[in-house]
């Protein structure tokens, strides 16, 4: 499902880049995990991604049960946006040829594999910014669906 | 409690003359998770380490119930022990004067903090050779106890 | 439900396991049994000594959850974990099996091999190993 011009620019990596998402996923049996993500990008229209930093039980999760919804954490006035879909994570190591949902570990990691080197961690604000960056691979979200969280309308499709 | 220079000597790296070990954590309600690990070490003749590249429920149990158990995996050469005591993850990024039962992480970390120059992995086949290092840290054992796990004897206290 | 392959059942079989068990607070205790029986799909077995039963007996009869690391080189060239339910028959402790992790240090290390329909559990594994079993 390609997101709307809107959702890209919002996602996409920008600079200051503000915004940040949460990625919620789940065990098999149903325990969900909520963690923050600082960095965001959009490959192809429609796949979101994010760097593999500090990742602990998000990817306990997604070895077992492989779907996510990242949701609009800050600042999310008038873009209250649930994105819903298949959910991985794609980890240096993989063969280039690997593929997820349609996409090649090789493409991702070629160009995210090193996220600092498209966008600095510097811009965090220094009480969150991790001393050591070590990026393992990118997690990746390809939206199947996704839905409005406004009060009024929560769970409303609006693609 | 000093460990003894045959232990020491057991908890190298392979390549080293060590053995592999299995580690076991469990979470607070007693949920186990049992892995093996390959990149072991001895600090101050009482502490044992591990490095931390992959670790996920071992991580997780960890933060929420800080002991563990090292059981001597592969060789065994009549070395059937056991290790346990308060284990944590000491992590680029924590405080300098931060203390884990005497020892100061900032002094764990210098020396073992960057274990792939330290001693590379060069003696691991390839086939279970880690694409790629990247080492957050170090697991941590403060060993209180050694108990024999030989079948006739399994539990005897042994130091 | 979980369904162990003929390479897992090889690995166990031939060199048993590190077992893990814990109080139902948290305080772990391992044992390790050098060659296991497996039966069915999920189910393992595991002849202890006296010395191992008074070990874990309250462990297992307060929290039966366990947790095993193939043993001897298996602790390197079978790179799983499994989990599941024990239960003492005397001083056999039968283990069912609901759970199944690779643990090859890597990107897979932690993928959850059960929830894989069986067929893709089986080719995930020949694709990364070439031996069926220990050395012999």
């Amino acid at each position: 499902m390609k997101l709307t011009k809107e959702m890209i620019s919002a996602l996409k990596i920008n600079k200051p880049d503000d915004m940040v998402v949460y990625l919620t996923t789940s065990s098999v049996n149903g325990n969900s995990n909520t963690s923050p993500q600082f960095f965001t990008d959009v490959y192809m229209d429609e796949f979101i991604l994010m760097p593999d930093l500090f990742a602990l039980k998000t990817k306990i999760n997604l070895n077992e049960n492989r779907v996510g919804i990242v949701t609009i954490a800050h600042p999310a006035e008038g873009i209250k946006w649930a994105f819903k879909g298949p959910c991985g994570h794609v980890e240096w190591g993989l063969p280039d040829n690997y593929d997820f949902q349609g996409i090649k570990a090789g493409d991702i990691l070629k160009k995210w594999g090193e996220w600092s080197e498209r966008e600095a961690f510097s811009g965090l604000p220094e009480e969150i910014r991790p001393t050591v960056i070590a990026q393992r691979g990118v997690i990746v979200l390809k939206v199947a669906e996704c839905y409005s969280f406004d009060a009024n309308d929560s769970g409303k499709k609006i693609l | 409690m000093k460990l003894t220079d045959e232990m020491k000597d057991a908890l190298h790296i392979i390549g080293s003359g060590g053995a592999v070990v299995h580690l076991t954590t469990c979470s607070a309600d007693g949920k186990t998770n049992t892995v093996g690990e390959r990149f072991v070490a001895v600090w101050k003749d009482e502490y044992i380490l591990i490095a931390e590249m992959f670790a996920q429920k071992t991580k997780a149990n960890l933060m929420e119930n800080p002991i563990g158990v090292i059981t001597i995996a592969h060789p065994v050469k009549g070395r059937t022990w056991a290790f346990r005591g308060p284990t944590t993850i000491l992590q680029e990024g924590l405080p300098d004067n931060f203390e884990f039962y005497g020892a100061k992480a900032k002094d764990v970390l210098a020396e073992w903090g960057n274990w792939a120059d330290k001693e590379p992995p060069s003696e691991v086949p390839p086939d279970i050779r880690p694409p790629r290092l990247v080492q957050r840290g170090v697991i941590f054992m403060k060993v209180d106890e050694i108990y024999s796990y030989k079948p006739d004897e399994a539990g005897k206290k042994i130091l | 439900m979980a369904k162990l392959t003929p390479r897992m059942k090889n690995w166990l079989e031939g060199l048993g396991a590190h077992i893990g068990t814990a109080t139902k607070k948290g305080f772990p205790t391992v044992i390790v049994i050098e060659t296991a029986k497996v039966e069915g799909d999920n189910i393992v077995k595991f002849q202890l000594s006296d010395a191992q039963v008074d070990q874990i007996k309250q462990n297992i009869s307060e929290n039966p959850r366990v947790s095993i690391g193939p043993g001897g080189l298996g602790c390197i060239r079978a790179a799983y974990q499994f989990k599941g339910g024990a239960k003492l028959e005397g001083k056999t402790l039968v283990v069912e099996v609901n759970e199944i992790y690779c643990t090859k240090p890597g990107p897979e290390a932690a993928l959850r091999l059960d929830v894989l329909p069986y067929e893709s559990a089986v080719k995930f594994e020949s694709t990364r190993w070439k031996d069926t079993g220990p050395p012999k």
